[in-house]
């Protein structure tokens, strides 16, 4: 049974399914993280103390790192989807590969970082702070590790698609890619807003 | 692709590349804010001001909100309203603690008393 509308475009719409479909679950993802975020603001703003002893324990530099893996990685999936585009599955496999490599990376940093703040004695009922920080990174980190899956059954097993329908897998590729930034686009609110302020 | 296509196509990654360096800058101007001297609301604000920045570059360049269609943005204009009401809400009610969940901190110990 042939799905309609995985590479052709609608008339009404002018995209096809799977894009509307992963922008409605990204809008859906935004309030996910929006009500979290609104989480940490009350709680912010109802400790008086709200830092004391806690926040000054993050790692500025290993965030920056992170933050770097993650707009490396934003790179590396555009370049992957670029190949598609332009019929090079080589480079597809080596740019989606690097993408891969700097995902598990981030995880490792931030499984680093975990465990540190564990070693101090540092979990989430110990601060409120603590408490939003493992429940806002801990999500980030799910997201991450789906991304990860996702992307590695493009890079694998996945990819056999390429051989038989080629413009269908380049627009799964294309939908990764946005999950992917859009991964990128909560950390770039999560960094500042946990680490830096 | 026709060659003309492919040629557009590689000018249009190049651009997503330069905005990289951009996207790289913002985060270091945001680190390098971190360690001025003075707390307070304008740092936090300048700060978020920089990370909505960096995010905006994000959505525009990398997730190609630059150039979409209306559907797209009908669905993230609904979600930025509903959004920014969830945000202006919790802003409002920020005071209203309900019964028995107000943060009281424990006040500090006495000093100790010197008896002859």
């Amino acid at each position: 049974m042939d799905i309609p509308h995985t590479v052709e475009l609608r008339e009404d719409t002018g995209l096809y399914n799977g894009k509307v479909g992963m922008w409605l679950f990204l809008a859906s993802e935004v309030m996910l993280f929006g009500a979290l975020f609104s989480s940490y603001v009350l709680l912010r703003e109802s400790h008086p103390d709200w830092l004391h002893g806690a926040a000054k324990d993050l790692s500025i530099f290993w965030g920056t790192v992170n933050t770097a893996v993650l707009i490396s990685s934003g790179i590396t999936i555009l370049l992957a989807w670029a190949a598609l585009k332009l019929r090079d599955f080589g480079q597809f496999k080596l740019w989606m590969g690097a993408t891969l490599v700097l995902g598990f990376l981030f995880l490792f940093i931030k499984g680093t970082e975990y465990a540190a703040k564990f070693q101090h004695g540092h979990y989430p009922n110990t601060h409120t702070f603590y408490a939003i920080y493992f429940v806002l990174t801990g999500l980030h980190a799910l997201h991450v590790i789906g991304g990860v899956a996702v992307n590695a059954w493009l890079w694998g097993p996945g990819a056999r698609l390429w051989l038989t329908e080629p413009e269908r897998f380049t627009n799964r590729v294309e939908l990764a890619g946005l999950f992917w930034h859009f991964v990128d686009l909560v950390w770039m609110f999560l960094f500042p807003v946990l680490y830096l302020l | 692709m026709e060659p003309n296509d492919i040629a557009d196509f590689k000018r249009q990654i190049r651009a997503h590349l330069s905005a990289v360096l951009l996207l790289a800058a913002l985060v270091g101007l945001n680190v390098g804010v971190t360690f001025l001297p003075g707390e307070g609301r304008l740092r936090v604000g300048v700060q978020i001001g920089l990370a909505f920045l960096s995010g905006g570059l994000v959505l525009t360049c990398f997730m190609h909100l630059r150039s979409e269609k209306t559907m797209i943005y009908a669905v993230l204009a609904l979600t930025c309203v509903l959004l920014a009401a969830m945000m202006v809400l919790t802003w409002v009610a920020r005071h209203d603690h309900p019964a028995m969940t107000e943060y009281h901190p424990a006040a500090p110990p006495p000093a100790p008393h010197h008896v002859p």
